[in-house]
């Protein structure tokens, strides 16, 4: 019977040392977890109008953004700092593939972010994300400077989001190569066959050694990317388009003058490490290449001279037309500081942020001629062509509405693309299957409740 | 007489010779498939170490290279740095070192319950404890956030280490090895007078030496490379795990594994060692002797 | 005056109270936390199957849908039949080479630490590195695999990763890889309990290797071998880290599981009614297959 007892105590005294420190650790965590208000200079008027600092209450605001421009939106932070000291605003970063994940699960499980980076269609479907439209006719914020591409943003007719940057596909190509080969640079205004034409030529050599013309990463993107030029869209009806967008690179294998499709992906070949080998004569893919090929440079790295130039585009379709995804910084409707938080948005997405960003290698959201001029820098750094960037025509990678990117882009399109890469079905098969695989796994859930525009 | 022992004794030395000479052969033959085997089995872990010595462009070359050319170091330099390693190193080996100890407690207590002592609701709560095992991590882990979100333990240790030590496994394995104990040993000792506790103290415990080498061995490496946990759980920085912060080096568009590589040797290092020093209690003699009598 | 009331009213506790009694006092650290943090998240999720929910707002109570769509829904039909292909061909073999590889290390060699190491590496390589690497072991047209097949003559040489064919073959032969050391521990710390005695005995009735190991080995090892049997479905139903680095399903659906589906829908797509409702089938077929061989073990389990 002691035993028993002296067993219970030692069983009963674990569990209240446990439950204790779960008091304990709430205490902790609760200092520690997200933006609480910390109301200094105490206030009973709780409106904050304008910018009198007077009459506006202290708070601090935690804000998650993608790891890649954590430190640009500290930089800004200095600057947000002078004009707003009442506002104190930290920025974290979670892991980049995991980003949305760890996100939506802290928002859904209570901890508060007032305000938060990311796409939009990975939010939307929350329902807590803040609609924009009455803040910006309060503040008066100027919306020219994000141009068309806030109509992209535009989700049931509101806008959700003010896109603080967003990213444009090129074509990065090796001028040591082209010389090598004496063939004339692309020209800005290259359409797709010709592309195919000049993929064959600059390819040479074979096994180990080869060099090929172009290199498409295997991504849906860089296939399906002439269909939507034309001004196809991935959830379409009819899906023509791509049909012929896949035979395209279809052909391309067999031409021989890119890496195919299951090779490029058994062996993990990446654009970046690729076309730094100089075994590339032509590479497409987004911006921030840019920003990755500098850093090559500086490394000493490439030995090779290179350069941008747009994309190539269907017959028909203007040049420099290309795909593009914008990010923004959107509200909690949650938010108990939504003046205070718009403020935020408004000035991490405007033209001072911009500028920074833009100086920093990202293409912003805003732009006017001082941020294109902070983008250009000063001309001495490749690519000598960088002005292109910023003349792009968009179309979305995809209509940002919740689902179509990882149902419909990740699931549909790259397991349907693959197969037809490996041989296994035709485009025209392909085609119908992702017809019917649209509707049953992504049209019946969302296309009612969610409209583009 | 003689010479029909002799001969006797001649086929006797030849049949010897060649006896030993067929477990030479045996034995030799033994070592080649394990020694290919084992080539075998470091192939990727070769390819680890290697490739933290190696620069970005080495890495993914084609044809592949296996030796670097100089041994970079700078990942090293690296992943010890961009990061706070030696903290994250010290907050995985806390958690691990907590984790583990709360598990064996617990775990060995109620898989000798569910083994030895026969209450009538034992195989019935057993089962629940099992078919809980069944259900993918992904599914509770919403469900999981929101109690502890409720008790107040988000962004802490505590919440790692709680979740760590209730992993039904545990109990499984003890309960496992405790069946193996022949339960005459047990109905001996309770007519010496033992209590049950004291059975469990001074008998079975001691007994279980290679079922507790075993779950540290696993838990170790479950917590040490958990991922997913620290993930959703904690946010500040101070209190990061390893794995946290080799996440540093994937980015969205860009992995880095150089440094990534030499981040994963790094905290491969405390795994090894656990297992190589956790293999003495896996010498036999330990426990035979006190199965006798 | 104090009555001992102990003494007149204490009744000795029946053997089946006092069994009672320890058996919750041993179980009670342990069963508090897992009615926390395990059951009770577990039949949560069981909830959730019945609802729409995305994580926001209030879940919204659709009854039997999730599990209607289900039978319609083509992703899931194609990663059920996926996941159970793939424990068929994983699971027993993983289990025989770890028990036949315990064996031959249990007795006593040279190098004996050399090897176990060598062979629970696998466990403990970054899942990155192993992707890497086999990739390159089985790279269709310059890998080793091929290479080697190529000159025994073979013509339709197998697309491994890059065939719908064959991926599932590939990313299982992996899958043993890397599990056989996990299992060989299981069963070297249990190969520690049987008695030295009786391997004695037996050698001095004349028994051969495989004598010993048939009637003394096998059985000892028998509650080892239930449990190995039943960890290893679990866990080959488990599968995702494997599929994501290496293949991420594909090509096409090819490498699909289940848990892969359930994770795409849960934290990709945010349908958490979905995807739980898909765990509970799952977790049906696992509990039908473990109860199976829970009825099996009597049959050949000694305790």
């Amino acid at each position: 019977m002691k035993k028993i007892m002296s067993f219970m105590l030692v069983s009963i005294l674990l569990v209240s040392m446990l439950a204790a420190c779960a008091s304990n650790g709430g205490n902790n965590s609760n200092s520690g977890s997200t933006s609480g208000e910390t109301t200094n200079t105490s206030n009973s008027s709780s409106t904050s109008n304008g910018s009198s600092p007077a009459t506006t209450k202290q708070v601090k605001f935690t804000v998650p953004v993608l790891p890649d421009d954590l430190e640009t939106f500290n930089l800004v932070n200095e600057e947000f700092k002078k004009e707003n000291s009442n506002i104190e605003v930290e920025f974290i970063a979670f892991p980049a593939t995991q980003y949305y994940e760890k996100l939506r699960i802290q928002l859904s499980g209570g901890v508060e972010y007032d305000l938060f980076g990311g796409v939009l269609d990975k939010m939307i479907d929350t329902g807590i994300v803040e609609p924009l439209d009455e803040y910006i006719k309060a503040n008066n914020t100027d919306v020219i400077g994000y141009g068309e591409l806030l109509d992209n943003l535009k989700v049931n007719g509101s806008i959700y989001g003010l896109p603080y940057r967003k990213s444009n596909w090129m074509m990065f190509y090796n001028k040591d190569l082209f010389d090598a080969a004496g063939i004339a640079y692309p020209s800005e205004d290259i359409t797709w066959t010709e592309f195919r034409e000049l993929a064959k030529k600059l390819t040479s050599g074979s096994g180990p050694d080869k060099t090929y013309g172009a290199f498409l990463h295997h991504w849906a993107q860089t296939w399906y990317m002439q269909a939507v030029q034309s001004g196809a869209s991935v959830i379409d009806k009819d899906l023509t388009p791509f049909i012929d967008a896949m035979q395209y690179r279809l052909d391309l294998e067999a031409d021989g003058s890119i890496m195919p499709w299951t090779e490029s992906k058994s062996t993990g070949t990446h654009y970046n490490a690729f076309f730094q080998s100089g075994k590339v004569a032509m590479s497409i893919i987004g911006d921030w290449h840019v920003a990755q090929l500098r850093q090559a440079e500086d490394e000493g790295k490439i030995s090779f001279n290179w350069d941008v130039t747009p994309v190539p585009h269907p017959d028909g379709v203007k040049a420099n037309t290309s795909l593009g995804l914008p990010v923004s910084l959107m509200m909690n409707k949650n938010s108990k500081h939504k003046e205070e938080a718009y403020k935020v948005i408004e000035f991490f997405s405007g033209p001072v942020a911009a500028e920074i960003f833009a100086s920093r290698g990202f293409i912003t959201g805003y732009s006017n001629e001082d941020i294109i001029a902070a983008y250009f820098g000063d001309g001495s750094r490749n690519p000598a062509n960088i002005h292109y960037f910023f003349e792009t025509t968009e179309f979305a990678e995809y209509p940002m509405l919740p689902g179509v990117k990882t149902i419909v882009v990740d699931g549909i399109y790259v397991q349907e693309g693959e197969l037809v890469f490996a041989g296994e079905q035709t485009p025209q098969e392909a085609v119908e299957k992702m017809k019917t695989r649209i509707e049953s796994e992504w049209a019946s859930i969302y296309e009612d409740q969610f409209k583009i525009n | 007489m003689d010479i029909a022992a002799a001969k006797r004794e001649n086929e006797n030395k030849v049949k010897a010779k060649s006896l030993k000479n067929i477990k030479l052969a045996k034995n030799t033959f033994l070592y080649i498939v394990l020694t290919i085997c084992s080539a075998w089995m470091i192939f990727p872990f070769a390819w680890m170490i290697l490739s933290s010595l190696k620069s970005e462009s080495e890495i993914f070359t084609t044809p592949i290279k296996w030796i670097p050319d100089t041994l970079f170091w700078d990942n090293y330099v690296r992943a010890w740095t961009e990061v706070p390693f030696a903290l994250y190193y010290w907050n995985t080996t806390k958690l691990v070192v907590i984790t583990i100890l709360v598990l064996l407690f617990t775990c060995s207590l109620a898989g000798y319950a569910f083994s030895k002592i026969k209450f009538p609701e034992r195989d019935g709560i057993f089962l629940v404890y099992l078919s809980t095992m069944m259900i993918p991590y992904q599914v509770i882990m919403i469900p999981q956030f929101l109690i502890m979100k409720n008790i107040g333990l988000i962004d802490s240790h505590l919440s790692l280490i709680l979740l760590g030590a209730v992993n039904p496994f545990g109990v499984f394995l003890f309960r496992q090895f405790f069946s193996s104990i022949p339960d005459e040993m047990l109905e001996a000792a309770k007519i010496d007078g033992l209590s049950e506790f004291g059975i469990y103290m001074k008998i079975v415990l001691p007994l279980m030496k290679p079922a507790i080498a075993t779950l540290v061995i696993f838990s170790f490496m479950h917590t040490w490379n958990d991922f997913l946990g620290p993930l959703i759980y904690l946010t500040t920085d101070e209190l990061f795990t390893l794995q946290l912060g080799m996440q540093r080096f994937i980015g969205q568009y860009n992995t880095e594994y150089g440094p990534l590589m030499a981040a994963s040797v790094s905290s491969l290092i405390p795994t090894i060692v656990v297992y190589i020093l956790a293999q003495d209690y896996f010498v036999k003699g330990i426990v035979g002797s006190s199965v006798k009598g | 005056m104090f009555k001992k009331k102990e003494q007149s009213q204490r009744k000795p506790l029946t053997i089946k109270q006092r069994n009672r009694l320890n058996g919750y006092l041993f179980l009670l650290p342990n069963i508090i936390g897992f009615l926390v943090f395990i059951l009770v998240p577990v039949i949560a999720s069981f909830g959730m199957g019945f609802v729409e929910w995305n994580g926001f707002g209030s879940p919204k109570f659709i009854g039997l849908d999730n599990y209607a769509k289900l039978m319609q829904d083509d992703n899931f039909k194609i990663s059920f039949i996926n996941s159970i292909v793939f424990m068929v061909l994983t699971v027993p073999l993983t289990l025989f080479i770890a028990l036949v590889v315990a064996v031959w290390l249990n007795a006593g060699i040279k190098f004996l630490k050399v090897f176990r190491t060598a062979i629970f590496l696998p466990y403990v390589t970054s899942t990155i590195a192993i992707a890497v690497v086999w990739q390159l072991i089985f790279n269709p047209s310059k890998g080793p695999v091929n290479m080697f097949l190529h000159n025994l003559g073979i013509e339709n040489l197998p697309g491994w990763f890059a065939s719908s064919s064959w991926a599932l073959i590939a990313v299982s032969i992996v899958y043993i890889w890397n599990s056989v050391g996990y299992y060989m521990v299981l069963y070297l710390a249990g190969l520690q309990g049987v008695p030295e005695h009786l391997y004695e005995a037996a050698e001095i009735d004349g028994a051969g290797i495989y004598r010993k190991f048939f009637s003394i080995t096998l059985p000892s090892l028998s509650p080892i071998i239930f449990f190995t049997l039943i960890i290893g479905v679990i866990n080959s139903f488990k599968i995702f880290d494997l599929i994501y680095v290496l293949t991420q399903g594909g090509p096409g659906r090819s490498t699909q599981v289940l848990v892969y589906t359930i994770y795409n829908t849960a934290f990709k797509q945010f349908n958490y009614g979905y995807a739980s409702a898909m765990s509970y089938v799952l977790f049906i077929l696992i509990l039908i297959i473990t109860l199976i061989q829970f009825r099996g073990q009597k049959k050949w389990v000694n305790y």
